[in-house]
């Protein structure tokens, strides 16, 4: 439930912000003229998400669309994203977002035109320069879960459309959520992948707070897999714990059991890692988090980690695992730092 | 037992609690030193509380509460107490509130830095929303209007108060009672008559606050509970227990590493008996020792069983290493590597005197197989 709707006056009539004011449940509405005059202004703890969460209703202004962090390049071919909100419904103990924003409310963009434009620009700019059979790639959820309010913010279909046109860019849709029922509604495209985080069902049970369970979101993606549509996997964070190896084992034969993983378009790894700053949230927002009793180090870029050992030996067991599924080589990607 | 200190900004809101200190015995301790007693704000004492009153603005609420907090008196707590305005149609006058996180404006825009208040378990039984101090009086309804998005509730104090406290490291609670509406003033004369109106009814407003105190807040600040989580946060007594065994000593960073070491084993659910039995068995099998040693081992001990795949790899390239050593070179010879194992390698420290001591040297080098030194810190175990 949302306390208090915040919305820019230019936009009060958009037909996304009434769908957005339709879908959701909320107390009270305001006109505001700019939400960056209130967003993040101040600091508003982070858990206030749990009992008094604002939103906005704005229009994205500034860069539009911008070069990913090297962590997306899952191709050597050219990575980007662009935002179509900021801050999450959920609520997962190693959240980035808490010591992003100053603030857990939710901002919904609405000028979804403005940032299609601006993909259809780089897309025009960047194409020129790839050899016919490499991708542009475009990422949704860097700040916000890309489908978790799809029902609501509605914009799935415009972006569906851009990629129905420009066939070598790729769309990722990142997600922990299982509402599917936005894409389902659409033709299932080649260059449109919709990319799910797992972990283990107990460690999501632990963690990640308020998402659904690993084990509706595999339901999910075999739902999209059997309707035609492209799915990824994302294991990622991957937290330590005494039966890790065969808690992985257990999750991959449940994908096994519900997906054709041979068709699962890449399968990336990560081991969590955090920067400072959140590290330092994360020990205030969720004190009795067991991830604070592992074996974390300094690293060396200065995040906090598992010893670098600890991370690549998790990797390779994740990797051999995969591969003893018959998963292509090509198809796996391990995030090593170094 | 510590007690709390509650903070007001005005006498008219502590009347109801001045009316109580008075009753009851009065605390003889002399709080201020002469010199300071000019600046201190007027302090009130009985034996389960002390009363402030800091005056008017964030700036006395913050020095006054500073001074008396940290003068003799340690205080459990700082509570703000008092009265607010309200800034929107869904509150009204003589509502009582629990305050979650004080923020601040100073006139031309809001301060980032915000205070979120400590929660009592008596919390839920109370509404609870935001606060905003501000510099000068909010008396007209567009300020409200626009002061709402940040905090529905506004005064002029608590601010000072949180941020003292913090600087202090005493914990925040905040509870406010509503005696204004400023977003239905229209102009100027009719926000002076409400000023008038405030003052005229503050006796009234201070015995509701002095009830909702009483009834709702008082009890759970003397309960188990609360005392629990302002102590060092460890469920067991295992902490207290062994900083006070004679025979380990803990120096005080010792001490602060073993409060998180404890932390982190009961987060991992392991059973503190365990450290008990550890500590028991240093004190049995190692009379001669001195309890700082003893201290330093327990803690060495708690550390392995914190990390153990850290102390898995030292142990296997310590094996590898004194696979090919020679008793000769073992006792001249210190080899080193990364603790966090975040480099690979290792560095050797010897001192070389002679020709044999530098074929002892070339030797011990070779001994080490280097591939498998470097797999294991790759992560091969
Ligand atoms: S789903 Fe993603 S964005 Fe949302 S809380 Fe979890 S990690 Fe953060």
């Amino acid at each position: 439930m949302i306390e208090n709707f915040y919305i820019e006056e230019e936009i009060f009539r958009h037909p996304l912000t009434e769908n957005i004011l339709k879908r959701i449940p909320h107390k009270n509405i305001e006109l505001i003229q700019n939400y960056a005059d209130f967003f993040g202004r101040v600091k508003k703890p982070y858990l206030q998400k749990r009992n008094n969460l604002n939103a906005f209703i704005a229009q994205k202004k500034g860069q539009l669309v911008k070069s990913a962090p090297d962590a997306y390049g899952l191709s050597g071919e050219p990575h980007f994203y662009y935002i179509h909100a900021y801050n999450c419904i959920y609520e997962c103990e190693y959240c980035y977002l808490q010591g992003h924003f100053n603030s857990p409310d939710l901002v919904f963009f609405v000028n979804h035109n403005e940032i299609i434009a601006e993909m259809q620009k780089v897309y025009d700019r960047e194409i020129i320069k790839q050899e016919a059979d490499k991708k542009i790639w475009f990422h949704a959820g860097e700040f916000s879960d890309s489908l978790a309010l799809s029902h609501a913010t509605n914009e799935i279909s415009l972006y569906h459309n851009f990629f129905e046109i420009n066939k070598r860019a790729m769309l990722e849709l990142r997600t922990k959520s299982a509402n599917i029922n936005e894409i389902l509604k659409l033709k299932p495209l080649p260059n449109i992948v919709t990319s799910f985080s797992l972990s283990p069902s107990q460690r999501a049970k632990k963690t990640d707070l308020k998402t659904p369970s690993t084990k509706h979101r595999i339901l999910a993606m075999s739902k999209l897999q059997n309707s035609g549509h492209k799915v990824a996997i994302h294991l990622d964070p991957i937290v330590y714990e005494d039966n890790f190896q065969v808690a992985y084992q257990e999750l991959f034969h449940e994908l096994d059991q519900n997906l054709d993983l041979t068709k699962v378009e890449y399968i990336s790894a990560g081991v969590v890692r955090f920067t400072k700053d959140v590290y330092a949230q994360v020990e205030k927002n969720y004190p009795q988090s067991d991830i604070h009793a592992a074996e974390m180090i300094k690293s060396f870029d200065g995040k906090v980690r598992y010893p670098r050992p600890m991370r690549r030996w998790m990797l390779s067991s994740i990797e051999d695992q995969l591969l003893k599924l018959k998963i292509n080589t090509e198809k796996i990607y391990l995030c090593m730092e170094d | 037992m510590n007690k709390p200190l509650l903070v007001f900004a005005h006498p008219g809101e502590a009347a109801a609690f001045l009316e109580q200190t008075q009753k009851a015995k009065l605390d003889p301790t002399v709080y201020f030193p002469p010199a300071i007693q000019p600046l201190a704000g007027k302090l009130h004492t009985c034996s389960r509380y002390d009363v402030l009153i800091t005056g008017e603005g964030i700036f006395s609420a913050m020095n006054k509460t500073l001074l008396a907090a940290s003068q003799g008196v340690k205080y459990s707590s700082i509570i703000n107490l008092g009265i607010c305005a309200g800034l929107n149609s869904k509150l009204a006058i003589n509502d009582f509130y629990k305050i979650r996180t004080v923020y601040a404006h100073n006139g031309n825009a809001p301060m980032f830095q915000s205070f979120p208040c400590h929660e009592l378990n008596s919390d839920s039984e109370i509404k609870s929303a935001d606060l905003m101090s501000t510099f000068d009086r909010v008396l007209e309804q567009a300020q409200a209007k626009e002061l709402n998005i940040f905090a529905p509730l506004v005064d002029r104090e608590a601010y000072g108060m949180a941020w003292a406290a913090k600087e202090l490291n005493i914990e925040f609670m905040a509870y406010k009672l509503i005696s204004d509406l400023p977003y239905q003033n229209g102009h100027e004369d009719e926000a002076q008559n409400i000023c008038e109106s405030i003052k005229e009814q503050s006796s009234l407003f201070s015995e509701k606050i002095y009830y909702e105190f009483q009834s709702k807040i008082a009890p759970y600040l003397d309960s188990k509970e609360h005392i629990q989580s302002t102590a060092n946060n460890i469920k067991s007594d295992t902490y207290s227990q062994l900083i006070q065994n004679k025979d380990m000593h803990f120096t005080v960073s010792m001490s602060k590493a073993l409060g998180k070491s404890l932390k982190k084993l009961e987060l991992k659910g392991v059973d503190l008996e365990k450290v008990h039995l550890l500590a028991d068995g240093l004190v049995k099998n190692y009379p001669d020792w001195r309890p700082k040693q003893r201290a330093s081992e327990l803690l060495k001990a708690i550390s392995e069983m914190l990390n153990p795949f850290r102390t898995q790899l030292s142990k296997n390239l310590e094996e590898l290493i004194n696979l090919g050593l020679t008793p000769q070179i073992k006792d001249r010879i210190n080899i080193k590597w990364d603790k966090d194992f975040e480099k690979r390698g290792f560095q050797i420290n010897t001192w070389i005197e002679n020709e044999e001591h530098r074929k002892q040297l070339v030797d011990a080098i070779n001994s080490i197989d280097l591939e498998k030194f470097t797999q294991i810190q790759d992560g091969n175990l």
